[in-house]
């Protein structure tokens, strides 16, 4: 699925938060959002998710605008932050709940979970625990299998490595890169973590006060010397 | 290899419900014993020890459900210079001030200004608020501590303290009745003061590794979520039970009170007993989802189709009580006769006007905090316009069964609520668009 940005900006109070004119993610490509704190990294992709309003401009999803059109829902999967988790639900139900909205069947969604098993570490499934008890790691684990669990054509991920123990990192990351390869899904990723990120994507736009100031090819991890640079010289 | 897990759900509820249906005979007998020796001797001022006696159980009962807050010191707190010692006192003066403690005054106030002199009536009252205010305490305390070790001693001291107080309330000493209520306030006080002290050696952690109970997971239906959410919001989950044994104990009252004979004390009970269900639910319309309205948004279920979730269980919420009231009506009924229409007309205006209008609070609600069990201050507020909105067809309502006889007003409200289920989907629809059309706003508020 392609993504189109046009001409959208967020602006609060008198400070533009984002101003990107024009940027088109194709079909397949793992984009790597990076920047400082405050870059807009996390509200370009709210405005993705049609979570918040743009003051100006669009995202179009396979040629549609997501605040116009829902049918992006059906195909997108993402996670953000915690309000993306019924916080009183256990992983099973929470799983079964999403599996019941894309209508996943049982068995089907029961199959699915087994290619995270090695990501759940046996912490989270069959624990009995309502989300909310879950440590911030095992949180954001449920969130990201919950957005991939759908098979999603375009995968949407806010800082996926943060809060995860090394060994779930490197599974996240295999995991995004498997997605992608299997299904051809067109993922966005943000995070801090240069490695990480230029591990997985073949495409970083950095993000700077809003703006995209850099948009750099990787391949395979080609892009980090850059950023590295990038960011020491700042 | 199967993930979803299926267990029994309800058994907790049902201990829970049980419970709380045990109070009706409890109050009934305690209670009917003191009216007959009141209209007996005439002498109220007599009867306030054992009316004391009588709240006793009863109050610690419903506040052990009702009261959930542990008052626990936050980790901000707890890592600044503030002693054990201020942080208990605080509690205790928070129990004081706390109106859902001392919420049985509100009927005694009346009642005892009326038949009483002015220095006996604050007496009186001085000892239910002694009462209310201990036990609201003692459930704080209880509530505090965190293992059974400690919460046995609160425990062990009540069972000491109910004969302690039986015996006082005959009055052996033949104490003056003023001295005697003084006495009894004194006790109380003292009992305060132990809990206090004991609440200064018992150490409160803030370990959330201990929240972690098994849970009892569900196969979903639709409408699953709606009471899930409630039944497992630490602060909220015993309110719709509450207003269910609000309601049947005030329709069982009006049932078994000789002096109540006209119809419309009776058709205002059932009233709120069917709509008030529906209400609790409604007033936390997008309160809970507010805790995860990104990821509902983000997936493929409309908000309309979340609300006809809501709609379907508040139906379900009012038909539960229509047919609750209905058995209760047939089994405990008494000369005031109520046809079954009266039930249907009210259950259709509830269904067709009733749950329509509370979908306005969707526009107004905050996101509800529903897990905090330290001392914090949820940001959900309510709006009087909100209230005033929701509560207006209720008063209409009860104006026309007040005003009007019985079977016009069935009549009415029957055709109300029929116009208002025909226009249902189309109600549902523009609530859907108007909230959609808004959606920023509402989803701005919920992150505050």
């Amino acid at each position: 699925m392609e993504l189109i940005i046009k001409n959208l900006t967020k602006v609060y109070g008198d400070r533009t938060v984002l101003d990107i004119p024009q940027q088109t993610i194709t079909s397949g490509e793992i984009i790597g959002l990076v920047g400082n704190n405050g870059a807009g990294k996390t509200t370009i992709l709210r405005l993705m998710l049609d979570l918040i309003k743009a003051d100006s401009g669009e995202v179009r999803s396979n040629g549609n605008a997501v605040n116009e059109d829902s049918q992006w829902k059906t195909y997108t999967g993402s996670y953000i932050d915690k309000r993306f988790l019924i916080p009183f639900y256990t992983p099973e139900e929470f799983f079964h709940f999403v599996a019941k909205l894309y209508n996943i069947k049982q068995k089907e969604l029961n199959k699915r979970l087994e290619e995270y098993h090695q990501m759940m570490h046996d912490e989270i499934l069959g624990t009995g625990k309502q989300i909310r008890h879950f440590s911030e790691g095992n949180q954001q684990k449920i969130g990201i299998i919950a957005a991939m669990i759908i098979n999603p054509t375009v995968l949407i991920l806010d800082e996926p490595f943060n809060y995860l123990d090394p060994s779930s990192q490197i599974v996240v990351a295999k995991l995004i890169k498997q997605i992608n390869e299997r299904l051809a899904t067109t993922v966005i990723v943000s995070s801090h973590n240069l490695t990480y990120i230029t591990d997985v994507a073949t495409r970083i736009l950095l993000l700077e006060k809003g703006k995209i100031i850099k948009d750099v090819p990787n391949k395979n991890g080609s892009a980090l010397d850059e950023l590295t640079g990038y960011f020491a010289s700042m | 290899m199967d993930y979803i897990i299926r267990e029994k759900v309800w058994h907790k509820t049902l201990v829970v419900a049980i419970s709380i249906l045990l109070l009706f005979p409890i109050l009934y007998f305690t209670f009917g014993d003191m009216a007959d020796e009141l209209s007996r001797t005439k002498r109220f001022d007599y009867v306030v020890p054992y009316v004391a006696l009588s709240i006793l159980i009863p109050d610690f009962l419903l506040k052990y459900f009702v009261k959930r807050e542990k008052l626990v010191m936050s980790d901000s707190m707890k890592t600044r210079p503030i002693s054990t010692a201020s942080w208990n006192r605080f509690v205790l003066l928070n129990c004081l001030l706390d109106s859902g403690n001392s919420y049985l005054l509100f009927f005694f106030i009346p009642v005892a200004f009326m038949s009483m002199s002015f220095v006996k009536s604050v007496l009186s009252l001085l000892l239910f608020f002694s009462i209310c205010w201990l036990n609201g305490y003692a459930i704080t305390i209880y509530r505090l501590s965190q293992d059974w070790e400690y919460k046995a001693p609160v425990i062990v001291v009540g069972f000491f303290w109910v004969p302690l107080v039986t015996c006082y309330v005959i009055n052996p000493l033949s104490f003056p009745w003023v001295l005697h209520i003084i006495g009894f306030i004194l006790l109380c006080m003292l009992m305060i003061y132990g809990l206090y002290k004991y609440s200064c050696t018992i150490h409160v952690y803030t370990d959330y590794s201990r929240n972690t109970k098994k849970e009892y997971v569900t196969h979903f239906s639709g409408l699953a979520i709606e009471y899930v959410s409630m039944m497992r919001a630490t602060r909220y989950r015993l309110f719709p039970f509450y207003i269910i044994f609000n309601c049947l104990f005030g329709l069982f009252l009006v049932l078994n009170n000789p002096y109540i004979s006209n119809t419309f004390s009776l058709e205002l009970i059932v009233i709120l007993s069917i709509i008030g269900l529906p209400i609790i639910y409604g007033i936390f319309m997008f309160a809970f989802e507010g805790n995860y309205m990104d990821g509902l948004w983000t997936r493929p279920i409309g908000i309309r189709r979340v609300m006809q979730v809501k709609y379907n269980g508040y139906v379900i919420d009012a038909a539960f009580m229509t047919i609750l009231c209905y058995v209760l009506y047939r089994i405990f009924r008494n000369e005031i006769e109520l046809p079954i229409c009266f039930f249907g007309a009210t259950l259709l205006f509830t269904s067709g006007v009733i749950n329509h209008v509370i979908f306005f609070t969707s526009f107004l609600a905050k996101r509800c905090e529903m897990f905090s069990n330290s001392f914090s201050i949820t940001p959900y507020r309510r709006s009087f316009l909100l209230e005033a909105v929701v509560f207006l067809p209720i008063i209409v309502l009860l104006l026309i069964y007040y005003f009007l006889p019985i079977s016009i007003a069935n009549i009415a409200s029957a055709l109300s609520g029929i116009i208002g289920v025909l226009l249902h989907p189309f109600i549902m629809k523009w609530f859907a668009q108007k909230y959609e059309s808004n959606r920023y706003k509402y989803f701005e508020q919920y992150r505050n």
